[in-house]
């Protein structure tokens, strides 16, 4: 199994993101900084499962994630000595999901159809009415949750297995909008962590 | 990109559709009122990914949008409930 970068939030403890490579890691440090995050918040670390823990790259945070994520772009001088990798956490993929509270009950991850609304007369809405909205980035949700606050104060990070077992699609022309198919029990059993926005 | 108009329901979180124009958003919110949806759980608003949320009009919600799709309409919405 290849590795992967994962963000944490060290405040709270909750893995804030993903990334398949030390660049897209750090361009999401970056994003999370210009929305108001510290550098001593945030904490980089490389994983793989293939490799002793003790092999892995120490994790990084504070100045020397500061000083890396402003050299990252160009040439580091201080690159992380890690083993290469194809792509992010085989097996899952992380999304996003507005909720309403934390941790989130089985209503944050209900459908519309689920809840019993009258579902639209348009078969292409009714395609995704029984299933739930998330995002492919928590920059994505929180732009959404920004621009309409009554969806929820939190996202919850959901590990969502890419076997096949869970369908999941893009839909809509919302930046990183996916629709997710599941049962809200099964849903709610992939939340890793929640983020107060 | 261009922008483009989404009306969630904020009562389930979910993401209902997107439209080219107001007057088709405005189109499916009759419809979805006149099967009994709540308009207060509907929002319509206006996203174009190129523009800062804060430069973005607010969303559209309850009696306000209510009231916007009759106008737009002609004919006042059918409440079933």
């Amino acid at each position: 199994m290849a590795g992967f970068w994962e963000i944490w939030d060290l405040p709270s403890r909750n893995v804030l993101a993903d990334a398949e490579s030390e660049v897209e890691a750090l361009a999401i440090v970056r994003e999370f900084v210009g929305e108001g995050a510290t550098y001593s918040d945030l904490l980089l670390l490389f994983d793989d499962p293939d490799v002793d823990v003790e092999k892995l790259p120490s994790p990084v945070t504070g100045e020397e994630l500061a000083q890396r994520a402003a050299s990252s772009g160009s040439t580091t001088n201080h690159p992380l000595v890690v083993p290469e990798r194809d792509e992010a956490e085989q097996g899952f993929r992380l999304f996003y999901r507005i909720v309403k509270t934390d941790p989130p009950t089985l209503v944050d991850f209900r459908s519309g159809k689920a809840k019993g609304t009258p579902e639209p007369d348009s078969p292409i809405l009714r395609a995704v009415f029984d299933g739930i909205s998330v995002f492919s980035t928590l920059s994505q949700a929180r732009r959404k949750r920004r621009k309409s606050p009554a969806l929820g104060q939190y996202v919850a990070v959901l590990r969502v297995p890419t076997d096949g077992s869970v369908r999941f699609q893009r839909t809509f022309r919302e930046d990183g909008h996916y629709t997710i198919w599941a049962d809200e029990v099964l849903l709610r059993s992939f939340v890793v962590s929640v983020i107060q926005l | 990109m261009s922008g483009y108009w989404e009306l969630w329901d904020v009562d389930s979180g979910n993401l209902v559709a997107d439209f080219d124009t107001e007057s088709d958003g405005l189109a499916l919110v009759r419809e979805l009122i006149g099967k009994g949806w709540n308009a207060s759980n509907l929002s319509l608003a206006f996203e174009d990914p190129d523009i800062d949320v804060d430069d973005l009009p607010p969303g559209i919600t309850g009696d306000e949008l209510a009231r916007r799709a009759e106008d737009a309409g002609g004919d006042p919405v059918r409440r079933t409930a």
